[in-house]
């Protein structure tokens, strides 16, 4: 899978309370960027530009479903894929796919993953983030 | 970076490709006819990173010469590997 890359400020929030994943919780949205993310400097959305919306695109970005689960003290963090379908013209180029916490005041981020170079679906093209059977454990 | 070549989605065993992976296409009203028949694409891997150990990027080529793309992103799923001998 896609490494995970945390956002460094999440763990604190999270502690501090900020964060509630599971699916009564909070919302959680996946958008897209072609901005390089920092770990250590980018803490709420605003400091990670997202790609123009259009054509395919909701600016915002879209709700992953969160939820989680627990079993022997490992906590599973799950949510539903997401496919954008590019239409009338292509989805602006991005190369990163990052979270952040829509309930959370500040838009909180959560992390990112890297797909390694831009793309830019044409009109008619799809991108798909799948989540398999979950996107980050915590123990 | 590119991980298993471009072959015909039709030359691999049933079962090999995830169903997920055609039901992204078959079950998507927004695209093409053609697009939504993975069963007639070809199909490549990637990886987003040298370090990854299974593709984590699998893209449809569809006859229409589109494109799509699945980036997993996630764990605990399969992730076919294949060579061209």
């Amino acid at each position: 899978m896609a490494t995970y890359n945390k956002f460094e400020d999440f763990s604190e929030q999270l502690c501090r309370g900020l964060h509630h994943l599971h699916a009564a919780g909070d919302l959680l949205r996946v958008y897209l960027s072609n901005a390089a993310p920092s770990a250590s400097l980018d803490a709420v959305k605003a400091d990670l530009a997202e790609i123009a919306g259009g054509n395919g695109y909701t600016a915002l970005g879209e709700d992953i479903q969160n939820d989680l689960s627990e079993t022997g003290g490992t906590t599973t963090l799950t949510a539903v894929d997401v496919v954008w379908t590019a239409s009338g013209a292509g989805i602006a180029s991005f190369r990163y796919v990052a979270q952040y916490n829509d309930t959370n005041a500040s838009d909180a981020l959560v992390n990112w993953w890297d797909y390694g170079a831009s793309i830019a679906p044409a009109a008619g093209e799809t991108f798909t983030v799948n989540y398999g059977a979950s996107y980050a454990t915590l123990v | 970076m590119p991980a298993c070549p471009r072959r015909p989605v039709r030359n691999f065993k049933p079962g090999f490709i995830p169903t997920k992976f055609f039901e992204y296409l078959e079950h998507n009203q927004k695209i093409a006819t053609c697009c939504r028949h993975p069963e007639d694409h070809d199909i490549e891997a990637r990886k987003s990173h040298p370090d990854e150990k299974q593709p984590d990027i699998y893209i449809f080529h569809c006859t229409c010469g589109l494109k799509h793309t699945i980036f997993c992103v996630g764990a605990g799923d399969v992730r076919p590997f294949w060579e061209v001998r």
